[in-house]
């Protein structure tokens, strides 16, 4: 008995075992770009090149860290097939830190995000972001970092930090597909010509606002402004960075501690939101020069800005194209489930008609360390 | 003298089992993961204590002896009757749990696993387990249970940014029609109710204890699953295969990019131990059923083999699956078998007079 | 049995002893009564044998003793002094005697001699265990000869509460055994379990411990419920919550049963320290044990087949790593542990002096060419020497270990994580199943004791610890029962 057992583990262990892929013949993809023209898909992968400077050991340190290579097909799939025999290596989609869809791509976007997740080795926790055209932004190379990924994620980061954009995960953007408009604001990148500081052919990359997908396509583009007002609408703390005119100077401040309440009401079957922001205001800099007697005056400019920026949000969205992109519908269904009730059947329409009244209040209570 | 096991060692191979069962899905099972998942577990674990209750009684009256063997005591041909009913019952739970375990396993991390390879490795680690025994396999389940604890907490601190509470909002707003389906269904998932029976009699002390802890542990811990599922995903939830799977992969522990390897480990690991002590149930029940004590243990590697085997057809032609599993998800076998068998060994002692003296009626002449 | 004539039982004794040259038989007189003094060369202490035997012998006047059974007695009365002593009535006994250390004096014209204990042999003195080593508390360690370690056990013990019993086992060696429990704590049916077991030992040469430790034991391949200690303290302690200890002599190593499977990770200077230090101490053994096992494997079955589940900027140094070495990463795993191995089985044996030199060669070649030459990637090598370094920190389960950790290295490396959940799951069944005298190799964490937690993980402080029942059996609810035994 044990003999045969043997005999069986033994043809087992050595017949070749389950498939797999050794390591060094994997394609680490560090960011995923898919367009889509003329009814195809192009995708376009930067992968980590495993010769060149990296790890430990470096074979060949003049060698670029990453390499892009690109392909297209009818289906996404394909076109991922496409890249992985144009590459040698078997890729790995689920490493990438970040996929870029550019706008035409974002046509049955929740058909192209889902290729993502739908294999087990998916990444659902990538960051998402749409562009112009996304080969474009996949193929900057920047002269710092080891791979061109982690910058872009640190310059979101950054902007998301500041409250002047939202990231959203893959399975954000799902989960923000999944609401009865279909609608999310994706943030969008561009590429500019003329920065040699940080980029290896002279392109670099901007953060210029927010592209609007609505039931599953591409919809309309948003100003920072406006991804700044989602940044209030759908985060409930964080903070703000807000330059502001006073008097003919630049007024630097920080919001923080934003707390955003949501109550909507129906009332002659007309859906109401009360948007009510808080938040408290500190100053940076030192270019006031008496930041303690225009503290009233600079926390009505702010909440004058941080209502315009919400409205315009709301406008574009909510009011143009019945899109809830700052999940509008938990809000009314946690609060108010006879409202959804009501409205649930027809709620796009009820939101293009809906009337929202955003209010304000900032607390001015800290100033610069330096007084002016 | 047979071994023993402790009434927590058995609570928590059922709940382990049971929350399997929640973590895997298979095609066509239409689990609604909504709001409405919270007072559908509430009201299925109500339903099934109802239900339980006199096994409880049964249970608690029969110290020392276990349910089958006392009714197949007084009467042999209602014995065999329960015994041929429950036996067919346990190899087919047996055979759908190696069946999740195979769909969950290939269908995530481990697709690189061909059938071949997951029978041969999952059936010789079944045949370890019933070759070692029922405490061996306890004390298995008991580590594992911990195990599935770990990888609870491990989760919800890596998921604590990602939870929004806003996304909870009162269910059966719009949900309302799969409500009763829904309860019926998980009313039916509670195949650890068989292993009960079965197995009551080799637990030492109180027995019965194993019942309120299992229904308590059971819902609390599917309750928490839901809220981690509803507050992570919200209206993803619906869409996700496996819910409990993807919450593991966007579980980010700095040392682990994300956890959905050890998510599938710990469900493969209590696949075996459910599907182990399915087969100890049956041993016990061959045993009490029809007082076979040399054929039981050949029997039960038989089992184990057969419930692997019928898991391998119902791969190959699931439509021989479908109707089976259409009968059993509808909660009467699985209502009907727990209250047969706890109303026969209530009757059985009634008759006898001795059910009030909370004595063994099978040590008693 | 013994005949009256002095020549005849000395010619039986050099026929049992055949004709042996270490038998040394000293023909003397004493009060006019011949006699011999029949000794072992080299178990014996000259200066005691002057001093106890032949000085008061030679001091008897012959008009003091009457025939021989007056002298007979005289020798067992009041003439010698010495501790250990005892009238002997056969050839065998004699034997067994001056085996023993003893020098037995035979009477012409009686039928019965006397063993007089005049140990002397030549023995290691006490010193610091070579296992188990400690920051505080005691440094002595068990030695080879019996009465040493008896006295050990003793000295810390000073109370009709410690039993030992002697007997010898084995019929080529005759090897002196020595069972010891507390009567209070222990339970009786244990103690006869083991007493049984070790009457009825089917060894005729017991040359160590270790040899009769497989029959106290329940057959597994892997683990032991009898435990090893070179340490009196720990002996004590073991006794003192219900354990039986069995002192072998020729052995620093003493047995005890029954020994849990968390009893690995416990160490005395637990016990010394502060309990928080203790908590964070075990907490990391623990950590290093599963380190140890599953580190290789799990890395094999990662790169291998899961490399998702690795941080991003990890897996770019491994895929950089990997892509300079020939070979894969299972079979680059296997190498390294398999060479590992073997420096450590090399190391063990080798004199000190040597052992120096081969660990600098290993150092080097592992740590160094193996890299460069890029033959093993340095992740992996690290991996290895991390998992290796984690093995010793649980020094009880090292073997055990070794063997785990190459299984999973082979199944994570073929079949990634579902090998190693076949692997760990096998391993934790067998686990599990292990178990004698009634408790659970697993507990107090499985099946699950409250009140057995309070010294597993963390250990309580000792002002709870000392008021609290310690005993074994009561801490895991566990009872013995006829099938544990």
């Amino acid at each position: 008995m044990k003999k045969i057992a043997f005999i069986i583990a033994a043809v087992m262990l050595l017949s070749g075992c389950a498939y797999h892929t050794e390591l060094d013949k994997v394609a680490i993809v560090e960011v995923v770009g898919v367009d889509f023209a003329d009814g195809e898909y192009t995708i376009t992968m930067q992968y980590f090149n495993t010769d060149a400077a990296g790890g430990v050991t470096a074979v060949d340190s003049s060698a670029p860290n990453t390499v892009t290579v690109s392909a297209s097909g009818k289906t996404i799939e394909s076109a991922l097939e496409a890249v992985s025999y144009t590459s040698g290596k078997e890729t790995m989609p689920g490493s990438a830190g970040l996929i870029v869809f550019g706008k035409d791509a974002i046509t049955s976007f929740r058909d192209s995000v889902g290729f993502a997740v739908s294999h087990y080795s998916g990444n659902p926790q990538s960051y998402v972001c749409a562009a112009d055209k996304a080969a474009d932004v996949v193929n900057v190379k920047f002269s710092e970092g080891n791979a061109s990924v982690e910058k872009l994620r640190m310059m979101m980061e950054v902007a998301e930090n500041m409250g002047l954009t939202v990231q959203v995960q893959l399975y954000e953007a799902l989960e923000m597909l999944c609401c009865p408009t279909g609608s999310l604001a994706l943030p969008l990148i561009s590429t500019y010509s003329g920065n040699t500081d940080t980029t290896e052919d002279g392109t670099g990359i901007i953060i210029k606002g927010g592209a609007l997908c609505t039931d599953n396509r591409y919809a309309d583009e948003l100003s920072t402004d406006d991804m700044s007002g989602l940044a209030f609408l759908s985060r409930g703390s964080g903070k703000c960075d807000m330059t502001l005119r006073y008097r003919g100077d630049d007024v630097s401040v920080i919001l923080y501690g934003i707390s955003t309440k949501i109550t909507p009401s129906f009332y002659d079957d007309v859906l109401g939101l009360d948007v009510e922001v808080s938040a408290k205001c500190k100053y940076v800099g030192n270019d006031l020069n008496d930041p303690y007697g225009a503290k009233d005056d600079i926390e009505r400019i702010c909440e004058k800005e941080t209502v315009s920026r919400i409205t315009s949000l709301l406008e574009k969205t909510v009011t143009a194209f019945g899109a809830d992109v700052c999940g509008l519908e938990y809000k009314i269904r946690s609060y108010s489930p006879e409202i959804w009730r009501a409205i649930s059947a027809n709620y796009r329409e009820y939101l293009k008609n809906c009337r929202f009244d955003v209010h304000c209040k900032i607390n001015t209570e800290r100033f610069g360390i330096m007084q002016g | 003298m047979t071994s023993e096991i402790g009434y927590g060692g058995l609570a928590a191979a059922m709940v382990l089992s049971r929350i399997f069962t929640e973590a895997t899905w298979l095609p066509r099972e239409c689990t609604e993961y909504g709001m409405q998942r919270f007072t559908v577990t509430i009201t299925s674990f109500l339903l099934i204590a109802v239900i339980m209750i006199p096994l409880f009684i049964a249970a608690g009256k029969t110290a020392g002896g276990d349910l089958i063997s006392a009714i197949s005591q007084r009467s042999k041909a209602l014995g065999a009757f329960i015994g041929v009913i429950l036996s067919v019952y346990l190899l087919f739970a047996a055979s759908e749990t190696a069946l999740r375990s195979h769909y969950y396993a290939s269908s995530t991390v481990f697709d690189s696993a061909s059938s071949l390879y997951f029978y041969v490795f999952v059936g010789a680690a079944l045949l370890f387990a019933v070759y070692k025994g029922l405490e061996a396999s306890s004390r298995t389940g008991v580590i594992i249970f911990g195990g599935l604890i770990f990888l609870l907490l491990l989760m919800t601190a890596a998921l604590l940014p990602e939870i929004k509470p806003d996304r909870l909002y009162p269910a059966l707003i719009d949900d309302e029609e799969s409500f009763f389906p829904q309860v019926i269904k998980e009313l039916s998932e509670n195949a650890e109710a068989l292993i009960f029976i079965a197995l009551c009699g080799r637990v030492r002390g109180r027995s019965r204890s194993a019942l309120p802890v299992y229904i308590a542990v059971s819902c609390a811990l599917m309750l928490f699953m839901t809220f981690l599922y509803n507050t992570v995903f919200g209206r993803l939830t619906p869409l996700l295969d496996f819910p409990f799977y993807t919450l593991s992969s966007v579980s980010d522990i700095t040392l682990l990019h994300r956890i959905n390897g050890i998510d599938v480990m710990v469900w493969v690991m209590a696949s075996v131990i459910k599907a182990a002590f399915l087969t100890f149930a049956f041993r016990e029940t061959i045993k009490g059923a029809f007082g076979s004590e040399k054929a039981a243990k050949p029997l039960s590697y038989a089992f184990a083999l057969a419930s692997l085997a019928l898991s391998g057809l119902f791969t190959v032609f699931p439509g021989m699956f479908e109707p089976i599993s259409k009968l059993c998800s509808s909660g009467i076998p699985l209502a009907a078998v727990v209250l047969l068998v706890s109303s026969a060994a209530l009757l059985c002692m009634r008759e006898r007079g001795e059910g009030r003296k909370g004595t063994s009626f099978l040590t008693k002449k | 049995m013994l005949e009256k004539s002095l020549e005849k039982n000395t010619i039986t004794i050099r026929t049992l002893m055949k004709n042996s040259s270490d038998l040394i038989l000293k023909y003397a007189r004493a009060g006019g009564i011949d006699i011999c003094i029949v000794s072992c060369d080299g178990q014996t202490d000259a200066r005691k044998l002057a001093e106890l035997v032949y000085h008061p012998l030679s001091a008897l006047d012959a008009d003091s003793v009457t025939d021989p059974d007056d002298l007979a007695a005289k020798i067992g009365g009041e003439l010698l002094i010495a501790a250990d002593e005892k009238p002997v009535y056969s050839p065998a006994e004699v034997i067994n005697a001056i085996m023993n250390g003893f020098c037995v004096i035979l009477i012409d014209g009686a039928d019965r001699g006397y063993a007089v204990g005049v140990q002397g042999f030549e023995t290691r003195s006490v010193t610091q265990p070579e296992n188990h080593r400690n920051v505080r508390g005691s440094r002595e360690g068990f030695v080879e000869a019996l009465h040493t370690n008896i006295s050990l056990v003793r000295r810390r013990v000073k109370s009709t509460e410690l039993v030992i019993k002697t007997m010898s086992v084995g019929k080529t060696s005759n090897t002196e055994i020595c069972v010891c429990y507390m009567p209070g704590r222990t339970d009786a049916k244990l103690v006869k379990a083991v007493t049984e077991k070790l009457e009825t030992l089917p060894l005729s040469l017991i040359l160590e411990s270790g040899y009769i430790q497989p029959f106290l034991e329940r057959k597994d391949p892997l683990f032991s419920e009898v435990g090893a200690t070179e340490r009196p303290d720990v002996l004590v302690s073991k006794l003192y919550e219900g354990r039986v200890g069995v002192i072998v002599d020729g052995s620093p190593f003493v047995l005890f049963v029954p020994k849990l499977f968390s009893e690995n990770f416990i160490m005395l200077d637990d016990y010394v320290e502060k309990p928080v230090f203790a908590l964070f101490i075990r907490a990391v053994r623990y950590l290093a044990f599963l380190i140890s096992i599953l580190l290789p494997g799990f890395y094999a079955a990662l790169a291998n087949f899961h490399p998702e589940l690795i941080p991003v900027s990890l897996l770019r140094n491994l895929a950089a790593s990997e892509s300079l070495t020939p070979y894969s990463v299972l079979t680059e795993c296997v190498i390294l542990d398999l060479f590992y191995e073997i420096m450590r089985e090399a190391g063990l044996r080798l004199p000190s002096n040597v052992g120096h030199a081969i660990s600098i060669v290993g150092g080097i070649v592992i740590g160094d060419i193996v890299v460069s030459a890029g033959l093993v990637g340095a992740p992996m090598l690290l991996t290895v020497a991390i998992a290796s370094i984690s093995g010793y920190i649980v020094s009880d389960l090292n073997n055990q270990i070794a063997l785990m950790r190459f299984a999973v290295i082979i199944m994570g490396g073929a079949f990634g994580l579902f090998g190693i959940t076949i692997t760990l799951l096998i391993f934790c069944i067998g686990v599990c199943s292990v178990g004698a005298y009634g408790v659970p190799f697993t507990a107090p964490l499985s099946p699950f004791s409250f009140k057995g937690m309070r010294d597993t993980l963390l250990r309580i402080s000792w002002h709870h610890l000392g008021r609290t029942d310690p005993e074994i059996y009561e801490m895991n609810g566990a009872e013995i029962k006829e099938d544990d035994i």
